[in-house]
């Protein structure tokens, strides 16, 4: 919203206060200001002048030499403009004054004549594009005052931002601002202009009959009458004053509505009341099917949540949302019936909201006005009509039904607990006339202060003792608060297991491992379901309703295929892509962990995706379990690679994925990018996956290392290479191996796997270094010999050939 | 006898001497090895001289034991001394020859990288950590009372316009803001309490170099008896002056949140202008960076902790512009994109 700080002044007397102040003011103590704009700015030293003389410049055709009566004297002018004439009032800027196009001005010759200063264009004091010739005042402008005063610009506009007001409908107007700066600086709020003598008429004869069948839509209905033959069109005062705030001057009529909504906050609409069907106005809740031709000229469908105003035949307006195009008031209008309501907020916003019609009226009375508005209102309007159009009729008396609430209830307020929430010592006594100076009378002293609100205006946001407290520390000042350090008892926070392990996964993957940390969106886009193939598009994601992004409608249940997205995109200018991301599954099948009925559960999980042109697929799979490896023994765990159980992710290789286990259950996998998935993402280079499921790492036994005894005495060590079947594990020869070696046989650990042309179709060859080691003795190389040829033996009966 | 005898250990010394002196070269070492053999070792030239002691008499012995005894030790010290010579003219061979260009980069090893919102993230965790804050988590797909009723937001309040809702199959919604978590950790762990919940939330806008739907915020609650603004004031000055560095100026407004009563935001002055007002700050000399306040009774109310005891400050502020601000980023869609010239660019 914008206010005129000129509109301002008229309602509390801001002399000596700088525009700037006001604004730091109000944002300090009431809402932000967003900007101060002047509008005049540049224009300071350009004033009214008159064309005392014109004649054509003796030696340039299109040039004038004109003499200006500027105020001070008279000075000689070049103009180049063709339509300067003599007699007439102009914008004279003189020597030294530096136009807004930022021009500054100095005395010098134009073909041979010296030109003291210059006669201004719109477009040289950036008032609008137009450079066909000068600005034209009119003739009463009188000489020597600055323009920016004649045309009414010597204004500034402050820029609210209107987030911070939305809890406060008293400031959607002028002049609840103005009753904020005069509590701020201590000035007297004037009384605002009305028509007292204007009375709500009892019913009956002369008033216009109002039927208020909803009365929870609309509690109160006033309308005015007035009568004219013909209306002058807006003051140039009221044309610019809305202007000045943004709004474009319409008529007379509508002007003076949006004036006044402007000045009180209180929206009214003007009928033509000659085309009031039936000479009479329902207020009523809309019919279901029934249609209304909005101001805007779209046909609206309304419902019965809506609450309409009708004349005899049909609904003429949606109530605080917008008029209808039948019954605007027009250039043939000769009667005018102006409503000034109360709705209910709730209502209009629904209404609003399912019409998408935000308009200023919703704006206002969604927020909830003052039930005494609607009255002011209609007396400010009659007062108005009345001194701008002094042949207009206006109806001594105005119509109304519906009746006021009670006054607000009262208020308590202790000031030691104000004191306390504040966090230094108010004094009770700034307290109370702290809440006087915007209308708040607290009585009473010591413990508990009565605090009565004011009648008017609604404060609707102050309800409770903490609204009044915060009444008093903003105006107070908040800079008076000193930041201190509350006493804290030394307890240790409580710590998320989770959480720990997922930054010791991410530490380990990116600082050990080397993978870049990524975020993500948790959205499934269509595509990428689609790339994933048929076993994900059959999966039930979480479904959003209300989407105004197509890649937004479905929740993620996983996070590869985003980072496959990734790693596509990557892969095109980096030879070796390693990313990870933390992140959350969503899951709608199974519970949520939280409370609450409907949530799905959110698994949080650790992915990464690596990928490398020209890799060998199988040896990239194992530098990745490598990866995992690392992980795993950074989080303490002890666990298995396998074969997976049960259905995988459509992704994954289903050869080529290995499930990690810990204490039986699966705690995360390595897996390498499913051939086909890989095609669909347009990624060439071989891929792998790992994903880690961190409640299922955190459920895992983690014991603390104990250490084992360490042998003084050397190892013997011995390699080993057999021949075995692809089916036969590493793990499982390896265990075998531990079988025969027994107690003395203290390492195992594989070092090459080959497949080659003179094995057995079917078999690789596994190479493993075995370290034999006695606790008390150094073995002897006969006692390490029989032991080895144990194992070499048990390997035989099971097939496994030792390789020559 | 003795005297020649004595005279012949001499003549040895002096040979082997001469001997230690000339071994240079490459084969320095092994040279010295050898004369120390032929010289000092059992069947070497001293210990064959020393096999004529037998023919002499008890204070011969005695002279010519002690001279070859010294001898030894003169000649074990001589080998010494020319070893050690030998070591360090090698050592200044090599300071003198060896030279290395410091521009050449070592071997490449992979470099992971952080990313730069979660790394503020972890900071924030561990700051308020260390104040004894517990840090706790909360559903991103979260219900209508705890995201707007419980907050003192009921159907139809204007303030939910602010907040662009996706809303979710079962009348849910993505939670618009982390504030739910108050209510969450207040039946939880009731009254005192201090947390804080990061975590992602949702708004259901469009994307430019501004606004994203998709952001990060990290929720301060404390709640105590006699919790006053000057504490959350105090508070966040300290986070802030940890989180940019050195002296922080900062100053509180008011602003609506339904949650909170009074309602602040708390604003620190540019350090770019130092206040003087620039593009940065957009000419107000001041950034905006969370919004705060007292907990509404209401709020207590709803999480079960008795407003008339206890009272409560709350704070939300916003890591992408954190992150934005502290790294230079332009546009906010760049946290999301997974790209690594972007992400490279981060420890």
């Amino acid at each position: 919203m914008k206010l005129s700080l000129k509109w301002l002044g008229e309602h509390v007397d801001l002399a000596g206060v700088a525009p700037d102040d006001v604004a730091r003011e109000l944002t300090m103590k009431t809402a932000l200001i967003e900007d101060v704009v002047r509008p005049g700015a540049g224009l300071e030293q350009v004033r009214v002048g008159r064309v005392v003389h014109r004649e054509k410049h003796p030696n340039a055709d299109r040039l004038s030499f004109c003499k200006v009566d500027a105020g001070s004297g008279i000075v000689e002018v070049v103009c180049g403009a063709p339509n300067v004439a003599e007699g007439q009032k102009i914008c004279y800027a003189p020597v030294g004054c530096t136009l807004p196009n930022g021009l500054t001005l100095e005395a010098r010759k134009i073909r041979g004549i010296l030109s003291h200063g210059m006669i201004c264009s719109n477009a040289e004091m950036k008032l609008g594009e137009d450079h066909d010739g000068i600005r034209v005042l009119p003739d009463d402008a009188p000489v020597g005052r600055p323009i920016a005063e004649v045309l009414g610009l010597d204004d500034a506009i402050l820029d609210i931002d209107n987030k911070s007001i939305t809890h406060r409908p008293d400031l959607w107007g002028h002049y609840g601002f103005a009753r904020e700066l005069a509590a701020i600086f201590g000035r007297k709020l004037k009384a605002l202009p009305v028509d007292a003598g204007l009375k709500r008429a009892a019913p009956g004869a002369g008033t216009f009959p109002i039927a208020l069948e909803d009365t929870a839509g609309c509690p109160l209905y006033l309308a005015l009458q007035a009568e004219f033959e013909a209306l002058p069109a807006s003051p140039d005062w009221l044309a610019r004053r809305l202007e000045a705030v943004g709004m474009r001057p319409i008529s007379l009529l509508v002007d003076l509505s949006n004036y006044v909504m402007l000045e009180t906050g209180q929206p009214t609409h003007p009928f033509d009341a000659d085309r009031l069907e039936g000479g009479r106005i329902v207020v009523r809740r809309a019919k279901a099917g029934e249609k209304l031709a909005t101001l805007d000229g779209v046909a609206r469908a309304l419902t019965a949540e809506d609450v309409v105003i009708a004349d005899g035949a049909q609904a003429v307006a949606i109530a605080g949302v917008m008029g209808g195009a039948s019954t605007e008031v027009s250039a043939s209008t000769r009667r005018l019936l102006l409503e000034s309501a109360r709705f209910d907020a709730a209502r209009v916003r629904r209404t609003a909201t399912r019409l998408g019609l935000r308009t200023e009226a919703v704006a206002r009375f969604e927020k909830g006005l003052d039930p005494a508005l609607p009255e002011l209102a209609i007396r400010r309007y009659a007062q108005l009509l009345r001194q701008v159009a002094p042949g207009v009729r206006v109806r001594g008396n105005f119509s109304g039904a519906g009746e006021l609430p009670p006054p607000a209830a009262i208020l308590s307020l202790r000031p030691a607990r104000a004191r306390s929430k504040l966090g230094y010592d108010l004094p009770t006594d700034e307290m109370k006339q702290r809440l006087a100076s915007i209308g708040f009378e607290a009585s009473g002293s010591g413990e508990r202060l009565e605090v009565r609100p004011p009648a008017g205006f609604a404060r609707k946001d102050v309800a409770c003792e903490d609204d009044l407290i915060e009444e008093v520390g903003r105006l107070a000042g908040y800079e008076r608060v000193p930041a201190s350090l509350p006493r804290l008892q030394c307890a240790p926070p409580r710590l998320d297991p989770l959480r720990r392990v997922e930054r010791a996964a991410l530490r380990t993957l990116v600082h050990e491992c080397g993978y870049a940390e990524c975020m993500n969106y948790s959205f499934a886009t269509d595509r990428q379901i689609e790339r994933e193939g048929s076993a994900a598009a059959g999966a039930k994601h979480v479904r959003l309703l209300n989407s105004l992004t197509t890649n937004a409608t479905r929740l993620r249940r996983s996070l590869v295929p985003g980072l496959l997205e990734f790693l596509q995109k990557n892969l095109v200018d980096h030879e070796e892509v390693r990313l990870v991301e933390a992140g959350r599954e969503y899951l709608p099948e199974l519970p949520s962990e939280y409370e609450g009925a409907g949530l799905p559960r959110e698994r949080r999980v650790v992915a990464a995706v690596r990928a490398r042109r020209g890799a060998d697929g199988e040896a990239l799979l194992l530098e990745a379990r490598g990866d995992a490896e690392v992980l795993l023994a950074r989080l303490g765990i002890a666990w298995r690679g396998r074969r997976p159980e049960g259905a995988l992710p459509p992704f994954l290789h289903p050869g080529r994925t290995i499930e990690l286990v810990a204490d039986g259950q699966a705690v995360g996998r390595v897996a390498a990018l499913h051939p086909g998935v890989a095609r669909n993402f347009g990624i060439e280079a071989p891929a792998c996956i790992l994903e880690l499921d961190l409640a299922a790492v955190t459920a895992a036994p983690r014991p603390a290392a104990r250490m084992r005894p360490i042998s003084e005495f050397p190892p013997a060590r011995r390699d080993l290479a057999v021949e075995t079947p692809e089916e036969r594990t590493v793990a499982d020869v390896e265990k075998e191996i531990r079988a025969a070696g027994g107690e003395k046989l203290a390492e195992v650990e594989l070092f090459d796997v080959y497949r080659g042309a003179n094995l057995a179709a079917g078999h690789r060859s596994l190479a493993f270094r075995l370290e034999y080691r006695a606790a008390d003795r150094t073995l002897t190389d006969a006692e390490v010999d029989a032991i080895h040829q144990k194992v070499v033996e048990r390997l035989a009966n099971l097939g496994i050939r030792l390789r020559a | 006898m003795s005297q020649s005898l004595v005279e012949s250990i001499a003549r040895i010394e002096a040979k082997a001497r001469a001997a230690i002196a000339a071994a240079a070269g490459a084969d320095a070492l092994e040279e010295l090895q050898r004369i120390e053999r032929a010289v000092l070792d059992k069947g070497g030239e001293l210990n064959q001289i020393l096999r004529g002691l037998k023919d002499l008499d008890a204070a011969g012995r005695r002279d010519a034991g002690q001279a070859a005894n010294e001898s030894k030790e003169r000649l074990a010290a001589a080998f010494a001394e020319r070893r050690r010579a030998i070591a360090d003219g090698a050592v200044a061979a090599a300071l003198a020859a060896e030279r290395i260009d410091p521009t050449q980069p070592g071997p490449r090893r992979p470099l992971g990288h952080e990313h730069p919102m979660k790394s503020v993230m972890r900071e924030l965790d561990d700051l308020f950590e260390s104040m004894g804050f517990t840090v706790v988590d909360g559903p991103e797909v979260e219900t209508d009372f705890f995201n707007f009723e419980a907050l003192n937001i009921p159907p139809n309040h204007p303030a939910r316009d602010a907040q662009d809702t996706f809303y979710v199959e079962g009348d849910n919604v993505l939670r618009t803001h982390t504030s739910g978590m108050q209510i969450r950790a207040m039946r939880k762990y009731g009254a005192p309490l201090r947390l804080v919940a990061p975590g992602r939330v949702f708004r259901n806008e469009t994307q430019d170099a501004g606004h994203e739907h998709t952001f990060h915020q990290l929720e301060g609650l404390m709640v105590d008896e006699g919790t006053s603004i000057g504490h959350l004031k105090g508070v966040l000055e300290q986070v802030l002056a940890r989180l940019v560095g050195g002296e922080v100026r900062t100053r509180l407004r008011p602003h609506y949140f339904p949650f909170v009563e009074p309602g602040l935001e708390l604003d620190f002055q540019c350090r770019i202008c130092g206040g003087a007002g620039c593009s940065t700050c957009k000419r107000t000399g001041w950034i905006e960076i969370c919004g705060c306040g007292m907990v509404h009774p209401k709020v207590l109310a709803a999480g079960n902790v008795d407003p008339e005891k206890y009272s409560g400050f709350a704070f939300g502020l916003g890591i992408d512009r954190l992150t934005m601000m502290r790294h230079a980023i332009p546009d906010i869609r760049w946290l999301m994109s997974g790209d690594l010239r972007f992400l490279r660019q981060f420890r």
